[in-house]
């Protein structure tokens, strides 16, 4: 139903069409066209053992060192004179492998690589994989996910966006909280994948827990700055994480109970070599545990009642290799939170009549993805993916009071209920494709269409209360429909022996209502190499977004709205410079130097006394627009592998914002402007049987306004109205952020399976980090029996030492 | 409730210190034109210092105005409208004239604000109408008024009822306040619930201001005068300087988020130099028609 709407309204897509494909296409044949004596080498490259695609595996010429990197399925195309090679392939954590191949013709070649090698073993003596200052690519991360796995974490609950937060650049939100902010920009900025797949509300319980299950997880990539042309829609970051697509040849599972949740992952072939899945579920379970005593205390005063929160994650994917040229995928990512409070009470309300009262309420929030996606290699050089997506999140509150008498008595009848409910719905559809015409050119382009439903607030109302007229009402903001559509081209090439670049543009437009805005986001990165460890790097790119979160607390409330550009409120726009130094030291430890200046413009705020209970007004009256900058310096020196492995990084920058409305118009400090941000992180594996890991975060305190000082008003007397002067917006400094948390993992092999109990402190040396401040008012009598009202101002920290056990094992 | 039960067992709670803030005074008026000002001084306080606010009536105000008069207040008066203490000057506003006025008292630094009040903008007619919006019936005003172009008018509209209450075989005039609100259809208030509006939608042309009362507003034995009695609707539209218009509309979001801990903090806008406080002006013009 929605493609043919979109093909036949949609004169853009023809212009989409003509106008990028066509050049694109013409561009292909002349590059195409040169030296038609060369042959390409193609296929996949994979692990051997489970059959998983390796992402970014390298795949070279030993000779020449002339060489490609694999795509994110996998396949990889490298195109060479004909002659006689050794081709080597690399990949981290994995011995290299190398073939002598006598390039005649075109030839395809699935690569599996070894087994895993054994870390202590382990050293690093050729590339493994495209070097950091061989990268075109700057400001990206790739944190391998057995890292994010021995990383201590909050009561043992190890979380992707919680070890992104320890990588510079990247500023946590509040103490415990997965929220991201990426240089300067806001957590709506953030364009957050799972298999392609945009995640609108990454946490659990208040932000404490991120979506991400790192059982399932098979790599994860940070991009902050120099975005290449296909990613667009968020000015500030992507992190793209890729599921893991499952065991192809044996059947394996890997499971924990820890203190909040445990988690079952398990996957296998479907059809062996042909066809796998992997299915991974989460659930906390303190409700359950809790359920008992919850409803004893009720029981105790004469009620009855429960009250509860749990939230569960479901993450599965399924892929079918057709043929060895094609290759479709199913995933689906299932998340829920739910609070609920179910309470009903007795009481007589004469010798002969009973009144019963019932009061429930609910709060709920989750997220669906979902993604089908069919992979076609079209000939030696050309790599095809299309994808459709269905995503959703919404989030839900609810109350009901109904009452009855025994017997029953119109008069003592009550049911109201309320319900708000506000969310948004996408559908959508993409193709891309990868051209790969030598290995001096790595072309991309492709387009796709996302339709948007949001539902920003909606309230139901009824109410049927003793003898009176029913209330049956729904108010609130209506449903808005957008098309956010875009196209772009990219190419990743090489100018002689150390020059590289990637210039693209990316096309995008966002169509609702009467509405269409449009933007040409130009995109370029170019690295020079120094010498042969050394280079230096640039990069510009222009963003553009168009949906908002509405926010006015840091710590990830399902509250948060997520709303459309309209006539009132533009896409945000951003640009950003970057340039820095990429070196790599012993062939082991990675080191960047870079220095960033972004702006942004048409960024949303709520205007000074909005807030959630704001009522009567819709969401476009309480926002106000403005624009912000960033700069800074990001150092990060990364280990990946090894028997030690981790990083420091550190940031030092200045985030500004501009509101005409807000602090009469003069700039101000962004609320998380941190001058300083630290973080070391060190896994240390001892023997086979024992890995050690902490990290230590610091970070300048959180800028916030707070009233200063107090004055009377014009008008105060005997009411003594005063005023709170709060200075200039953001003008107090919390208390420095620092935190170390350790953890220990102790490992021990079975005949079938392998066990891991894991040990560890949050906040080990109980730092009292600062959550919230608020003041207090208090109440006593002085000496002459005057009541005296004395204020103070209280820091509230949320987790003193937080110790964890985890007990995990796989087979 | 779990969550709650489990960050309260987390929470640990530290008493902070801010750094000291000095204590500056703090002048404050509000005047009209043809009317004498009425100054109040007091001193501020640091957020966590304890006690009221104190009212300075030892101190000294000197207002000099662009039109060469001058005068110097040192002793305060009780004020029967306002039942306030506070200094009230002999000399008396006009409209486009520029006052400055120097607040000082010894153990404090002195502040200065400027001020003015716009010329008076005629209320050009009234006209009432009644109109269903939502299937409720809505009670609207419209209140025209011709802005001049070329300069930022700022104005404030407010609305009144005169009766004539009867005594024996008297009748005493007597002169209400009512509530009124903005229509929401009319943008020159935006989101606002102020009766506050600026000309940047209607810069130099007429333009009739549509604001709307409550039909229950008037009860009681007050609804039967309104019925049976000549009764007057008054129209008062205040040309408010930039600075009024400004603290004004900062100091009611102020007061109306108070209370809320979700609210964003609202700086309240203050025109006193070295000081707090807000010294700003308004003039008045009012139109009447009978009311039904």
């Amino acid at each position: 139903m929605y493609l043919p709407i979109f093909f036949r309204n949609r004169l853009y897509l023809l212009m989409m069409i003509k106008g990028l494909l066509i050049p694109v296409a013409f561009f292909l044949l002349m590059i195409g066209s040169v030296g038609a004596q060369n042959y390409t080498i193609s296929g996949f490259v994979e692990d051997g053992t489970s059959g998983e695609k390796l992402i970014g595996a390298n795949v070279y010429d030993v000779a020449t060192l002339k060489g490609t990197t694999t795509n994110v399925y996998g396949f990889y195309s490298l195109t060479l004179p004909a002659g006689e090679y050794t081709i080597a392939t690399s990949f981290v954590g994995f011995e290299k492998r190398e073939f002598t191949v006598d390039l005649k013709g075109d030839t395809t070649i699935a690569m599996k690589m070894g087994g895993s090698l054994d870390l202590k073993e382990f050293e690093i003596t050729a590339s493994q994989t495209e070097n950091i200052q061989e990268q075109t690519q700057m400001s990206r991360i790739d944190v391998p996910v057995t890292t994010i796995q021995k990383i201590p974490a909050l009561l043992g609950e190890r979380d992707v966006l919680k070890a992104l937060q320890l990588l510079p650049g990247v500023q946590s939100g509040s103490e415990g909280t997965s929220g991201l902010y990426v240089r300067g920009g806001g957590p709506d900025q953030n364009l957050i994948l799972l298999d392609g797949v945009p995640v609108y509300n990454a946490s659990h319980l208040f932000g404490f827990f991120s979506v991400f299950n790192t059982d399932a997880i098979n790599s994860v990539e940070l991009i902050k700055g120099g975005f290449p042309a296909h990613y667009g829609g968020r000015l500030s970051s992507v992190i793209d994480i890729r599921m893991k697509e499952g065991n192809l040849n044996e059947f394996h599972g890997t499971g924990s109970v820890g203190i909040v949740a445990s988690k079952l992952t398990l996957e296998g072939p479907i059809i062996k070599d042909k066809a796998s899945f992997i299915i991974s579920g989460r659930r906390t379970y303190i409700d359950l545990l809790a359920r008992p005593i919850i409803k004893n205390q009720f029981k105790k005063q004469g009620t009855d009642g429960v009250a509860g929160y749990y939230f569960y994650d479901l993450n599965g994917k399924v892929n079918y290799k057709i043929t060895d040229k094609d290759r479709v995928y199913l995933s689906a990512y299932l998340g829920d939170d739910n609070f609920y409070f179910d309470f009903t009470e007795t009481y007589s309300l004469s010798e002969e009549q009973d009144i019963t009262q019932g009061l429930g309420a609910g709060l709920r929030w989750g997220n669906i993805t979902t993604a089908l996606r069919y992979n076609r290699v079209i000939n030696q050089k050309l790599f095809m993916n299309l994808t459709g997506t269905y995503s959703r999140y919404n989030f839900n509150v609810g109350q009901t009071i109904n009452s009855f008498s025994e017997p029953a008595d119109p008069a003592y009848a009550e049911d109201i209920a309320f319900n708000y409910e506000s969310g948004i719905f996408d559908w959508s559809g993409r193709l891309d494709f990868d051209y790969i015409p030598s290995p001096n050119h790595y072309i991309k382009f492709g387009l796709g269409d996302i339709y948007h439903t949001f539902v920003p607030g909606i309230t139901v109302f009824d109410a049927s209360i003793g003898n009176s007229d029913p209330i049956d009402t729904t108010f609130g903001a209506t449903p808005v429909y957008a098309h956010e559509y875009f196209a772009y081209v990219e190419d990743d090439f090489k100018i002689g022996a150390r020059i590289k670049m990637n210039l693209g543009v990316h096309f995008a437009g966002f169509k609702t209502g009467s509405n269409n805005y449009m933007s040409v986001q130009p995109r370029a990165s170019a690295r020079y190499l120094l010498n042969e460890f050394l280079s230096v790097k640039a990069s510009y790119a222009q963003m553009q977004q168009y949906i908002h979160l509405l926010t006015n607390a840091s710590i990830g409330l399902p509250t948060d709205l997520w709303v459309p550009s309209t006539d009132i409120v533009k896409p945000e726009d951003s640009r950003q410079v970057a340039a820095g130094l990429a070196y790599t030291f012993k062939n082991k430890y990675e080191i960047s130097l870079e220095g960033y200046y972004k702006t942004m413009t048409n960024l949303i705020e709520y205007k000074e006394g909005a807030g959630f209970f704001t009522t009567g007004t819709s969401w476009e009256d309480q926002i106000t627009f403005g624009d912000g900058w960033s700069y800074g310096a990001e150092l990060f020196l990364q280990k990946k592998v090894g028997k030690t492995a981790g990083w420091i990084g550190y940031t030092l920058s200045w985030t500004q914002r501009q509101f005409e409305d807000l602090n009469f118009g003069e700039a101000f400090p962004y609320r998380y402007d941190r001058r300083h941000d630290i973080s070391i992180v060190i896994t240390q594996e001892i023997n086979k049987q024992i890995d050690f890991a902490a990290t230590w975060v610091y970070g300048t305190g959180n800028a916030v306004s707070l009233p200063i000082s107090r004055y009377a008003a014009p008008d105060n007397g005997f009411f003594g109205n005063e005023i709170y002067n709060y200075g200039s917006r953001n003008s107090f400094r919390m208390a420095a952020y620092h935190r170390l948390d350790v953890g220990v993992n102790l490992h021990k092999e079975r005949k079938h399976w392998e066990r891991t109990w894991s040990f560890g402190a949050y906040n080990a040396y109980s730092r009292k980090n600062p959550f919230f401040l608020y003041f207090q008012d208090n109440f006593n009598l002085d000496e002459n029996g005057n009541a005296v009202t004395t204020k103070e101002l209280i820091q509230v920290s949320l987790f003193p030492i937080v110790p964890y056990v985890t007990y995990s094992f796989k087979f | 409730m779990l969550l709650a039960l489990f960050t309260i067992s987390c929470e640990t709670v530290v008493q902070i210190d801010l750094p000291e803030t000095e204590s500056l005074l703090t002048v404050n008026c509000l005047f009209q034109q043809d009317s004498a000002f009425f100054f109040t001084l007091s001193a501020s306080k640091g957020i966590l210092e304890s006690g009221e606010l104190e009212q300075l009536n030892d101190g000294q105000i000197k207002i000099s105005a662009s039109d060469g008069t001058e005068e110097t207040i040192s002793t305060t008066s009780f004020d029967s409208l306002t039942f306030r203490e506070g200094y009230i000057s002999t000399m008396k506003a006009k409209p486009g004239v520029t006052y400055t006025v120097t607040a000082s008292r010894a153990g404090y630094e002195s502040v200065t604000a400027t001020a003015v009040i716009p010329e008076p903008q005629p209320v050009s007619s009234i006209d009432t109408t009644s109109v269903i919006i939502a299937r409720e019936r809505e009670n609207h005003v419209l209140v025209s008024l011709k802005d001049p172009s070329g300069i930022a008018n700022y104005y404030e509209v407010k609305m009144k009822l005169l009766l004539y209450y009867p005594v024996g075989t008297d009748s005493f005039p007597y002169v209400l306040d009512i509530p009124i609100y903005p229509v929401a259809a009319d943008g020159v208030f935006g989101n606002s619930s102020d009766l506050l509006f600026s000309d940047e939608l209607f810069d130099g042309q007429e333009y009739a201001v549509r604001v709307a009362y409550s039909p229950d507003w008037v009860e009681g034995d007050t609804a039967q005068i309104v019925e049976q009695l000549p009764s007057y609707l008054i129209a008062e539209l205040r040309s408010v300087s930039e600075d009024y218009f400004k603290f004004q509309q900062s100091y009611n979001t102020f007061q109306f988020s108070a209370g809320d801990p979700f609210a964003q903090p609202v700086q309240v806008y203050n025109n006193v130099e070295g000081g707090y406080g807000i010294v700003a002006g308004y003039s008045i013009a009012r139109d009447t028609i009978p009311f039904k």
